[in-house]
């Protein structure tokens, strides 16, 4: 399970553009509140692999994260 | 590339229009999102008769469509009477907004509406019926 942030993009418009590329992933606090107060952020994107995941899906999630960044830069 | 995120929202977004603090200001409300960690403040400052807007400012963080909501509906706002304002629907913004809004979001596109209206209204309003509905556009 990998949790992380895009600089300067909110969790969950990132998960909203991940999704648009196909790519699930969860975003909001994860029940865990404190954690995101004690790293100033307003929440995180999640990402986990099951059973069913190949390495496909790997280059499918590393690709959403440029496609997400690319969308939102200056 | 996703339908939501089209330039509109993302110019918004990235050089919100009305973005700061009016100090003084005759106006203040300030409220979250608690599911998601969005926070919007406003400030307004009312013409001579009182009774209408002069000028306008939100602050705050979120995501790109609850900022690109605020900055799109301060846009709108100065001139028109209190009154107005208070009778504002809340589809209006949607539809100005542009996009098919997904019932996931709909409270970022509202929060910047509601902020407003606790601010007209001098205190916090509930969310509008339009929050809840399943799916917009």
């Amino acid at each position: 399970v990998i949790s992380f942030v895009l600089d300067g993009i909110h969790p969950h418009d990132v998960a909203t553009v991940f999704d648009s590329e196909g790519v699930a992933v969860r975003a909001g606090h994860h029940c865990a509140q404190p954690v995101m107060l004690r790293y100033d952020i307003p929440a995180t994107t999640r990402a986990s692999f099951y059973v069913y995941n190949d390495l496909d899906d790997v280059d499918a999630l590393a690709s959403a994260v440029r496609a997400t960044q690319s969308l939102f830069a200056d | 590339m996703d339908n939501l995120y089209r330039d509109f929202i993302l110019e918004h977004y990235k050089h919100p229009h009305n973005k700061g603090t009016l100090d003084p200001h005759d106006l203040h409300f300030a409220d979250s999102n608690p599911t998601c960690g969005d926070e919007m403040s406003m400030t307004l400052r009312l013409d001579g008769s009182r009774a209408a807007i002069a000028d306008v400012a939100f602050d705050g963080r979120g995501c790109a469509i609850s900022q690109a909501s605020a900055s799109i509906l301060t846009d709108g706002l100065r001139g028109q009477s209190l009154d107005q304002v208070r009778e504002m629907n809340p589809k209006d913004l949607l539809d100005e907004l542009g996009v098919p809004i997904g019932p996931a979001r709909l409270k970022c596109a509202l929060l910047s509406y509601k902020v407003l209206q606790g601010a007209v209204r001098g205190g916090e309003v509930a969310w509008p019926a339009e929050a809840e509905a399943e799916a917009v556009g």
